[in-house]
């Protein structure tokens, strides 16, 4: 019986003592992570929680607290980062829209004036005129953006020739090439290439994809439509010299451009366009950079 | 102005042999500061000293604005000389044993942070068959496996082929961007260090000679026409009034230094002797970084 | 601390070394054993030259019903003889080579100043170094026994030898691990491998005369007194301990000495690695 009852004590004890351990252990790890936790919360730091006696289920916990912080913490970069960018651009483009304003109110002054010839005035008012258009192009450049994004475009999708329309548009486009003293090659697949998009929405993506090329470009200019079984490639190629490989992530973006100069005095809203109507369609772009030659792919699936 | 790292008058002496003398340093945070000096200058004792390796022998410090420096040392990673390393492990097992004994709870993240530095590729190797290379980037993993807010590298680059250079060039920068880690980092390749510093502290023989920003470097080794004359005011006004030239300074008497025009250096020099001043010395100065560099740390400026 | 442990033990689990120790010190009990076993043989002439004649030591007779060697030499006597010789001597070259080569490797530096006082992570150290001398010691001990069931059989294991087989190992475990614990505080001052080998191994052969010499000098200097030096240092008590029928009084006297040594040794490891510089 005493045999019994000491190996029950024994027992009971032993079992006290692991508990009371395991106890000490708990607290010590919460006290930690208060700690921190308290730590963390007045102060802007990268650090995350860490744990000091590894008991139980805390480091789980510690693993969700952590991820959590992460994600947190990234949003905040990406909004700084995006609040930046749209500071940036703001000032980019009123500063774009002042230019032609300016521009084409210098010219109607010099409209007002008393000895102007008949010649002249002509000339100036279609400078004017050039100008105002100008504008007008990049506000509604900007204006269709933002109802892109915002989903406010009505699409009505119809069957397209992918391959014709991508002639028709280049053609439009190629005395401007011509006079820049390029010829572009065009190779555009014999086989029939159908989707099902909107015809406005398919005509813009090629139209920007053909005007971006035109205006960065130095040359070397490919345009071409091909077939896979699944999908319908557009393709533009050029040769370029103002752009670096860590942007090809980028250039997507909206309000993205590379040339900080202005000289161009685009909105950086064209590729972004693309890729928004491209995605719209349940197609995607790629754009790749090889040894000088930019190239950008626009993926549609076919109609089936 | 907040400072991740404010010495003041930090001694660091081995019997006579006095290491670092009186260092005040001051690092602000988000800078990338460059620590410059010749080899045997201070500059690796001054860093251990920081970290924690080394107790000073006089002076005080403040990391992130408090004194209470064990506990705030567990927010900065450092890469101090060769990399500590367990020849006979692999990389992760290396940094398993990091993660253990710095309680991070999560095991996915060593598999992240060898992937950042771009060790993916080594595997089974153990590390004592890596090259150098390698070798500087698991240091750097261990430095920022505590998600540290400042970083304490010492000539990082040490031993890098171009490749490596740029890639970690690449990295600082990023880290220093996205993640606003504080960087110290100590090199004596000048052209290195001056595509990513903000600021300079310049060491010489122990002591802190002199510490600006890049901006006032970029000011410091402008081109610019140096002229000494002996009537600085008539000087002066020749240049204002005859001449136009508003951009140009005064460093001390006599001593003029304009930064436009520095093509029509003669025209300049034409105006002002026909106006009364007499040029003592006229030239074309300005330096590149090098240069200046090599004169700070050899004491003449 | 407890993080600092886990590291320790992984560092332990992935070191080759201690492995190395364990399986050396296993060889070297069946080598032992089995050159008592060819011994033996011999004196009683039970081993054949392939030719047909019998291989003898010159000079003595073989006698075929001579006593079995292992009579003499017990699975104790055994033991002993492993412990005090091979037993310290590789827990302390494997101790020094953990401890020092920390600050060879560099990897002091990742953890010194990061948020860990500095005589925890000693003391992580010592606590996993003592550890890793209790295991090799117990390889020890099993091989040794194991050996002794295959050669003797195991007729000779009864309760009487449990209890001085349990009491021996013991004693040996406690004195061994604050052995090993001298040369860790030992290692920790001197920081270079081949200084710190070296004064292992010259602990291990060289202490038992210093000791016999310092309790000739207390002799000439308090001849009244009752105790001598050599009482107090492990290694002495580790060959003076009896392999059957220990005292009480010598088992207490041993535990305390042990349990005194480990902590002198924590203290002195603590306060160098207090104010020292990492290189």
């Amino acid at each position: 019986m005493q045999i019994i009852a000491t190996g029950i004590i024994i027992v009971l004890l032993i079992t006290a003592g692991v508990l009371s351990v395991r106890l000490w252990c708990y607290r010590t790890q919460m006290r930690h992570m208060l700690d921190e936790l308290y730590f963390l919360e007045n102060n802007d730091t990268n650090s995350l929680l860490t744990s000091r006696i590894a008991v139980g289920s805390t480091q789980a916990v510690i693993l969700a607290v952590n991820h959590l912080l992460t994600r947190y913490r990234e949003n905040e970069r990406r909004l700084l980062r995006e609040n930046k960018i749209y500071r940036e651009s703001i000032t980019s483009i009123s500063h774009d829209i002042r230019t032609p304003l300016t521009s084409a109110k210098g010219y109607l002054q010099m409209l007002q004036r008393q000895n102007v010839s008949e010649e002249k005035k002509a000339q100036f008012l279609s400078t004017v005129e050039r100008r105002l258009d100008h504008l007008n192009n990049m506000l509604n450049q900007l204006f269709e953006y933002a109802r892109i994004e915002a989903g406010e475009l009505a699409l009505e999708p119809e069957e397209l020739n992918v391959g014709n329309l991508f002639a028709e548009t280049i053609s439009l486009f190629y005395n401007d090439f011509v006079q820049k003293g390029f010829v572009p090659e065009i190779d555009i697949a014999k086989k029939p290439c159908k989707i099902y998009a909107d015809r406005n929405a398919l005509v813009r993506i090629m139209e920007n994809l053909i005007r971006n090329a035109l205006v960065h470009g130095t040359g070397g200019f490919w345009f071409s439509v091909r077939v896979t079984e699944q999908q319908a490639l557009i393709g533009v190629s050029n040769l370029t010299d103002s752009i670096e490989s860590y942007e090809l992530d980028s250039i997507f973006d909206r309000f993205y451009t590379t040339d900080h100069s202005r000289s161009c005095r685009t909105t950086g809203l064209g590729l972004a366009i693309v890729k928004q109507f491209a995605q719209q369609m349940g197609g995607s772009v790629q754009a790749t950079l090889e040894e000088g030659r930019f190239t950008v792919q626009v993926m549609l699936p076919l109609l089936q | 102005m907040e400072y991740v790292l404010r010495t003041d008058n930090l001694t660091k002496a081995y019997g006579k042999n006095i290491v670092v003398d009186g260092v005040s340093m001051h690092v602000e945070k988000g800078a990338i500061y460059g620590f410059i000096g010749k080899n045997g200058a201070g500059k690796t004792t001054f860093m251990r000293m920081v970290a924690g390796l080394a107790a000073p022998t006089n002076g005080t410090m403040e990391l992130f604005g408090a004194q209470n420096l064990e506990r705030q040392r567990t927010h900065i990673g450092c890469l101090i000389e060769s990399t500590g390393i367990y020849a006979n492990m692999t990389a992760k097992e290396n940094m398993e044993v990091i993660r253990r004994q710095l309680g991070i709870a999560d095991r996915q993240s060593i598999e992240k942070i060898i992937d950042f530095v771009g060790l993916n590729g080594a595997g089974k190797k153990k590390v004592k068959h890596f090259s150098m290379g390698m070798k500087q980037r698991l240091g750097i993993a261990i430095a920022l496996f505590r998600n540290p807010d400042f970083l304490i590298l010492d000539e990082p680059i040490n031993g890098l082929d171009p490749e490596g250079i740029i890639e970690i060039r690449e990295m600082l920068l990023q880290l220093n961007r996205e993640q606003e880690i504080t960087i110290l980092i100590s090199s004596h390749i000048l052209g290195e260090l001056s595509k990513i510093a903000t600021h300079y502290g310049i060491i010489r023989e122990g002591i802190l000679a002199d510490e600006f920003a890049a901006d006032t470097l970029k000011e410091r080794c402008r081109r610019c026409h140096k002229i000494i004359v002996d009537n600085t005011e008539l000087a002066v006004n020749i240049l204002e009034e005859k001449l136009h030239i508003v951009n140009f300074d005064v460093p001390e008497q006599n001593l003029i230094r304009i930064f436009e025009k520095l093509d029509e250096t003669e025209y300049t020099n034409k105006a002002l002797i026909t106006g009364g001043v007499n040029i003592k010395e006229s030239s074309l100065a300005g330096q590149n970084l090098e240069e200046y560099f090599m004169e700070l740390l050899s004491g003449k400026k | 601390m407890f993080n600092l442990l886990s590291g320790e033990f992984y560092k332990l689990k992935k070191s080759k070394s201690l492995l190395v120790c364990c399986v050396i010190t296993a060889v070297f009990v069946l080598v032992l054993y089995g050159m008592l076993m060819i011994v033996d043989k011999v004196r009683r002439g039970e081993i054949e030259n392939g030719t047909g004649g019998i291989i003898y030591v010159s000079g003595e007779e073989v006698d075929e019903n001579a006593k079995s060697l292992f009579d003499e030499i017990t699975v104790m006597e055994v033991l002993r003889q492993m412990f005090c010789s091979f037993g310290s001597f590789a827990t302390a070259v494997f101790a020094a080579i953990f401890v020092i080569g920390e600050y060879i490797n560099g990897a002091a530096k990742n953890i010194v100043g990061k948020g860990y006082a500095r005589w925890q992570i000693f003391l992580a150290k010592y606590i996993v170094v003592m550890a890793s001398a209790v295991l090799q010691l117990l390889v020890l001990s099993a091989v040794t026994i194991i050996c002794g069931a295959v050669v003797e059989g195991t007729e000779q294991f009864d309760a009487v030898f449990w209890k001085n087989f349990f009491g021996y190992i013991g004693i040996q475990i406690l004195l061994g691990m604050a052995f090993v614990g001298v040369v860790s505080a030992v290692s920790e001052i001197c920081r270079n491998l081949a200084a710190g080998i070296s004064i292992g191994i010259g602990l291990v052969c060289f202490s038992s005369p210093l000791t016999m010499g310092m309790d000739l000098l207390a002799k000439l200097l308090f001849s009244q007194a009752e105790w001598k030096p050599s009482d107090f240092w492990l290694l002495d008590l580790a060959s003076q301990c009896p392999v059957r029928d220990i005292r009480k009084g010598f088992a207490v006297h041993s535990i305390i000495v042990a349990l005194i040594w480990v902590i002198f040794a924590a203290a002195v490891g603590i306060v160098h690695i207090r104010k020292a510089d990492i290189k």
